[in-house]
């Protein structure tokens, strides 16, 4: 099943200090994981699971998991591009792209 | 200041690896990196995660193609450095961070619990260029789990992955069930599923792990297996020396000692495995354009990790820098965890430089299975002890490789730096 395996869409863009909705329409789990390099210097870093890091959601996959249905909120405060994977599906192209402006 | 000789080794680990990056990013070279930054699918609050609608972009079929290289340069990913992975073993009582586990006495065994999970993963195998690999706990090669001879192993599975996995132990298993193939027990582990593989830890010796679906060269070469350590019970040898030696003349007094000796040098739980420096390596390879042949070879995954780089010729190699070669005290025993995981070719090879070593095939026994050799060869899921002895050597580098010129050139070439 290739179409359960994405962020749809895949790049969003959204204003600075809106709130981005992931919601798991597949019936499979998955995370949210930002890139620790792919965000701006000044954000936070963020993770399904409410990670600090990307060493430690990596380290701690289970605990960032999203289930069929659930839903995982993010608010953007700063400017800038942000790039996100799911960390059971990396390789499998399940990775994604907010645009804040 | 660095000598001729570190110059010119990094000279020719240099070329190549940059010959070999440049041969695997050639024109269809396609940066991550470019492709996320790349799209102007129109935005909005709320992404579906997983979802199972038409894609209205039609990148997701060109990201999917096999073969999505990053750009040219230094590794992106500081998970997996394989100079920590060389010492990092797993026994229940320590271990690394990405593998929950615990130890614990159960029935009159010592239990040693792990948690495992599939997941597909990005890899970095020689620097810029990324593999999209299938992996235990996130990692190629997996986890190194090690326990001694008796106690039970109980690895609690879930597979995260988009494709059905198992593990499969290569131990002295009396429960088909917990074989691990697909005909048999829970079978293959669909994505979300999860099962409890019990083993008892035995024979005594060094082996290996790997996923057992169908097509099983696929889900080999894509990551999924690592390598399983069982100590001998030195108590035990004593009271069984016959089971360890292959060699059917008496058992002597000496003979029952030194065999204890040995069994407890290669327990972690012995003071006198303290005195050894133990590593494991997996020599592996990467079918990076998934046409059925390897590119990239390796031990522990990275193309001339253990290559030489920038030095100031005193043992202090740049920091930051995961290529280096591996360091040791030439007063301290060697002790190699060999495997080979490589698929498509029929054999690999192990080879040092200006040195013999001791041969342990599968490591089941306590005396060689083949004393003062250069070169061993070893088929897919062979493995075996290596021990090496470095104390008449003057401090350097000395190279060891794999001895299929080809699978060196292209990665599996390594050196220990002798302090
Ligand atoms: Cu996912
Ligand atoms: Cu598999």
């Amino acid at each position: 099943m290739p179409d359960s395996h994405r962020f749809e869409p895949k790049t969003a863009t959204i204003e600075t200090g809106e709130t981005v909705t992931w919601t798991n329409e597949s019936d499979i789990e998955h995370t949210v994981t930002a890139y620790e390099d792919e965000i701006p210097d000044e954000a936070a870093y963020f993770a399904s699971g409410g990670f600090e890091s990307e060493r430690a959601a990596r380290n701690r996959i289970t605990e960032g998991l999203i289930a069929p249905g659930e839903k995982y909120e993010y608010t953007f405060d700063h400017p800038g591009t942000y790039g996100y994977f799911c960390i059971p599906h990396e390789s499998s192209g399940m990775v994604g792209t907010i645009q804040v402006k | 200041m660095p000598s001729i000789d570190y110059d010119s080794a990094a000279d020719v680990t240099e070329r190549l690896e940059q010959r070999l990056v440049e041969s695997l990013t050639g024109e269809s070279s396609v940066s991550r990196r470019t492709v996320l930054g790349g799209l102007g699918v129109a935005g909005g609050a709320a992404v579906g995660l997983g979802s199972s609608r038409a894609s209205a972009s039609s990148d997701h079929e060109d990201e999917d193609e096999h073969g999505n290289f990053g750009a040219v340069g230094e590794y992106r990913d500081l998970d997996f450095d394989p100079h920590e992975f060389l010492t990092a073993f797993n026994t229940g009582d320590s271990g690394q961070d990405n593998v929950p586990q615990q130890v614990y006495e159960e029935d009159g065994r010592t239990v040693r619990e792990f948690e495992f999970t599939a997941v597909d993963t990005t890899i970095t195998i020689a620097p810029g260029v990324e593999f999209q690999a299938w992996a235990y706990n996130g990692q190629v090669p997996g986890p190194t789990i090690r326990a001694v001879e008796g106690d039970l192993f109980r690895v609690k599975f879930t597979n995260l992955g988009r494709h059905a996995h198992t593990i499969h132990p290569h131990l002295k298993n009396l429960n088909p069930r917990m074989d691990g193939i697909p005909q048999n027990g829970p079978g293959v582990l669909d994505t979300g599923e999860s099962f409890t593989y019990e083993w008892i830890a035995q024979p005594a010796g060094t082996h290996f792990y790997h996923c057992h679906s169908l097509p099983l060269k696929e889900h080999i070469h894509r990551g999924l297996y690592g390598t399983i350590i069982v100590d001998p019970d030195p108590e035990r040898v004593r009271e069984n020396p016959r089971d360890y030696v292959n060699y059917p003349g008496p058992i002597t007094d000496d003979l029952r000692t030194q065999l204890v000796e040995e069994a407890k040098s290669r327990n972690h739980e012995y003071a006198e495995n303290d005195a050894v420096n133990e590593m494991v390596m997996v020599m592996n390879s990467f079918d990076t354009n998934f046409d059925g042949g390897n590119e990239v070879y390796a031990a522990n995954t990275r193309a001339f990790g253990y290559g030489v780089g920038d030095t100031d010729g005193n043992g202090n190699w740049t920091a930051g820098e995961t290529k280096r070669p591996i360091q040791i005290d030439k007063n301290e025993r060697q002790r190699v965890y060999l495997s080979n995981a490589t698929e498509f070719d029929l054999i690999n090879s192990f080879h040092t430089h200006s040195q013999f070593f001791d041969y342990y095939d599968h490591g089941t026994t306590l005396t060689p299975t083949r004393k003062t050799v250069d070169t061993i060869m070893q088929t897919q899921a062979q493995r075996g002890i290596i021990e090496i002895d470095y104390s008449d050597h003057e401090p350097g580098l000395y190279m060891f490789h794999a001895h299929q010129s080809e699978f060196a050139e292209l990665g599996w070439m390594s050196f220990f730096e002798v302090v």
